[in-house]
């Protein structure tokens, strides 16, 4: 008897490991919350509500990505009545695909007639992309919004080169800096007054679907800018120098006054040289041309260094990756 | 001792399966995690800053470049003046502009220029560079052909008059520029990735009314990437 006794306590040990697993995918179970039938298994059960997807064609860039083609699901419903997309999406083991793209949702990397290839100061657009519930259920999901800025020796993706991290510019550097600063991203349009509202500032934001219906596709739109001038921020909205330029006001005169706060603050964000007197400057300019106070030396500095930014970001990176991906409870 | 080898043969047997579950239970978790993460991702290009400049001879600054003290009286009728268009990085075409005022009668012409090291004789333009050197540069083809975007007769007519001044009308005539544009955009000559350099010689001539009365003019001169 007494040589059996190790035996037990070893079947014992591993059937505890076995609850220990168990145990373990019901709590992975109660995280997601998510109601399933006693014959799904654990691993079903933490997949994901929804896939991503979007559609039409390849951006121009997109052999220097290294995210997989998604899969393309036809006939898809959306939230419009009669309309319906077939988007490549994610899902089925891709959890990270290529972002397709077309002539209204693209980040200049379209590759139709007449289309803009590339960014530069001044360039701006949207980009759209479906959250598609696999069941009815309410949706609120968080985003997180990431740029992987390259040096220009990027190279497409092939055998001999699996991917670009060689050529990745730090996210700490002072060009990925002043990328934050000078690409913007906003979550709304206004047709109308043609200014960008619910800027995206810390790289999340929120996608909120009450009533999500199994096998629907919900749009989310993301408006990216890349101004061509610091007045565009800071003048107010009715300056009248504003009328004989081909470039406008981006945003309402309220949300400029967070944006001077943010300069101010953080003024390696902006300005590629930050050895001026930036509060003063914008404090002054902010006023706007016809202000009495206006000072024409600290507007064209602060619109020079302002362009000394821009010149080091097209200087120094060659490629901007954009990416979306939910944020994991 | 049989029975002890089969113990530890069980024991093993044991061993391997927990570790087998173990692993299993590992890799199925982190499988788990992964399979809730989705992301979407695209990339564009940033189109490089094109730096498109405009020097004096030698590439010199633009400072250097000194259209000051025209004297009329010459009797060669027009005054040379060197000026260069270059990049340090590759540009596939450019356009020139010139915009001046009107007070003087002069006719303003831009030809390519080539550079000389020695002095190649006659009607050639000399630039002396800020280290003393000698530059020559010399005429290359006929004039640039190009045109006036809002001439009328030698002032400027009102087409322009909006971009520059808005609603204010109370511009004196010959205040107003004018504005030349190349007809069609340059190729830059010897154009490669480390970029060019394009010399041009700017020609203002006069006719023999023109008469010394300490008059002045604007010229800008302009390259815009076409």
């Amino acid at each position: 008897m007494g040589k059996v006794k190790p035996l037990i306590f070893m079947l014992c040990s591993a059937v505890v490991i076995l609850l220990l697993t168990v145990g373990f995918f019901s709590f992975g179970w109660f995280i997601n919350n998510k109601s399933t039938t006693g014959d799904d298994t654990a691993l079903k059960a933490t997949d994901s509500d929804f896939e991503l997807g979007a559609f039409d064609s390849s951006g121009a860039f997109d052999e220097y990505l290294t995210a997989e083609n998604g899969t393309l699901l036809t006939n898809v419903k959306t939230e419009q009545l009669f309309s319906k997309i077939s988007p490549t999406v994610t899902g089925g083991g891709k959890n990270e695909i290529k972002w397709l793209i077309n002539d209204k949702s693209n980040f200049n990397n379209y590759s139709g007639e007449n289309a803009e290839l590339g960014i530069q100061p001044g360039s701006s657009g949207k980009l759209s992309f479906y959250v598609i519930a696999k069941r009815d259920m309410a949706l609120n999901i968080t985003f997180s919004l990431d740029t992987v800025l390259y040096t220009s020796d990027a190279k497409p993706i092939s055998e001999t080169n699996a991917d670009n991290s060689d050529c990745v510019i730090a996210s700490d550097s002072p060009e990925a800096g002043l990328v934050g600063g000078h690409i913007l991203f906003f979550l709304n349009y206004d047709e109308n007054s043609m200014l960008y509202s619910n800027r995206i500032t810390d790289g999340s934001f929120v996608f909120s679907q009450p009533d999500a219906k199994a096998g629907t596709a919900y749009k989310a739109d993301i408006y990216w800018v890349w101004p061509y001038v610091a007045d565009q921020l800071i003048l107010p909205e009715n300056d009248s120098s504003f009328s004989a330029k081909e470039y406008g006001k981006l945003i309402s005169d309220a949300d400029s006054e967070a944006f001077k706060t943010e300069l101010v603050n953080s003024p390696e964000r902006f300005f590629a040289d930050t050895s001026f007197d930036i509060a003063a400057a914008v404090g002054n300019v902010s006023k706007g041309t016809a202000s009495p106070d206006f000072n024409m030396e600290y507007y064209n500095k602060l619109n020079a260094r302002w362009n000394e930014a821009d010149q080091l970001i097209g200087k120094s990176v060659g490629f901007i990756e954009l990416q979306i991906s939910n944020v994991l409870p | 001792m049989k029975s002890k080898v089969l113990r530890s043969n069980i024991r093993r047997a044991v061993i391997a399966v927990t570790a087998a579950v173990v692993m299993i239970a590992g890799s199925a978790t982190a499988y788990a995690w992964f399979t809730n993460k989705r992301k979407l991702a695209t990339i564009t290009k940033v189109n490089s800053p094109t730096v498109l400049a405009i020097g004096a001879g030698a590439k010199e600054s633009s400072l250097n470049i000194d259209m000051g003290g025209i004297d009329v009286e010459d009797e060669s009728g027009k005054k040379d003046f060197v000026f260069s268009v270059y990049s340090d990085e590759s540009v596939e075409k450019y356009k020139l502009q010139i915009a001046h005022t009107t007070n003087i009668d002069f006719v303003y012409t831009v030809y390519k220029a080539v550079e000389h090291t020695s002095d190649p004789g006659n009607d050639r333009v000399e630039y002396t560079a800020e280290n003393g050197n000698v530059y020559y540069y010399t005429k290359s083809g006929g004039a640039i052909p190009g045109s006036y975007l809002n001439q009328n007769g030698k002032i400027a007519d009102n087409s322009l008059h909006d971009k520059s001044y808005g609603g204010y009308n109370r511009v004196q005539e010959n205040a107003e520029p004018l504005y030349w544009q190349t007809a069609d955009v340059i190729q830059p000559a010897n154009n490669n990735l480390s970029g060019f350099l394009d010399y041009y010689i700017l020609e203002i001539s006069w006719n023999e009314d023109a008469v010394n009365n300490k008059e002045t003019d604007m010229v800008y001169l302009t390259a815009g990437i076409a």
